[in-house]
């Protein structure tokens, strides 16, 4: 498994919510909130088990935690704390 | 709605979590082999694959918890007896599979990369995790089929 997954997941899990929060202020389909509402919450626990079964700083795993755009702080902690150059 | 969402949940309780309970009951069987004194040549990477099957569909099976608590709000079921047991165990279950099955894979797997003979390798508590994970997921299955105590009818 590598930072790909967690990409992905982050992702999934920022375009979800933003999705969401547009649905709610404009048109406010019912089905699309509960069709996406449990995709969010899937990427959100996905971003969070990717990054403790990666070996990442203690600090980018914690931020996953956060909600909404964890994954992403994460992925920016993760760079900035890794020598590598980002691919 | 509801359709979708139970259909999304007992898709992925087959895709996802099926796997995962072949991987975990295979893997020390494997890794035994992979021990021995001569092993096949098939086995080391057999222990590399079930624990990269069951690593990844583990993460892929948070998708069945999710979309199953989404189904019973829409159904309004989520406080009933039967699921209220069936989510404890899920959660017993899972905790199982993150804290003693998925590192005792990895630090087993590291063993045998790094040429541990039979003595260097202990499954037994790997296989027992795995019998007791199985266990919980099928008698939360048998739940979910049962549902004691509810008056919607099967």
């Amino acid at each position: 498994m590598d930072l790909r997954w967690l990409r992905l997941a982050s992702w999934a899990e920022t375009v979800s919510l933003l999705v969401l929060l547009g649905n709610l202020a404009t048109v406010h389909v019912e089905q699309l909130a509960s069709a996406l509402g449990p995709l969010h919450g899937c990427a959100y626990l996905a971003t969070i088990a990717t990054a403790f079964s990666l070996p990442l700083p203690r600090q980018a795993r914690t931020l996953t935690l956060v909600p909404g755009v964890g994954g992403l702080l994460a992925l920016r902690r993760a760079a900035a704390s890794s020598p590598a150059p980002p691919r | 709605m509801t359709e979708f969402l139970l259909s999304v949940h007992v898709l992925a309780a087959i895709v996802f979590i099926g796997p995962v309970t072949v991987a975990v009951s295979l893997f020390p069987r494997y890794a035994r082999e992979a021990a021995g004194g001569a092993p096949p040549p098939g086995a080391l990477p057999a222990v590399h694959l079930l624990h990269r099957i069951t690593r990844v569909y583990a993460v892929l099976a948070l998708v069945v918890p999710v979309f199953g608590i989404s189904t019973a709000l829409a159904l309004d079921v989520l406080t009933d007896a039967w699921l209220l047991v069936s989510m404890l165990l899920t959660a017993l279950a899972g905790l199982l599979l993150a804290l003693v099955v998925l590192p005792r894979q990895a630090a087993v797997r590291t063993a045998l990369d790094a040429g541990a003979g039979s003595g260097g390798v202990d499954v037994r508590a790997l296989a027992m995790g795995a019998g007791v994970f199985n266990l919980l997921w099928a008698t939360v299955v048998v739940l979910m089929i049962v549902r004691p105590g509810s008056t919607t009818g099967v």
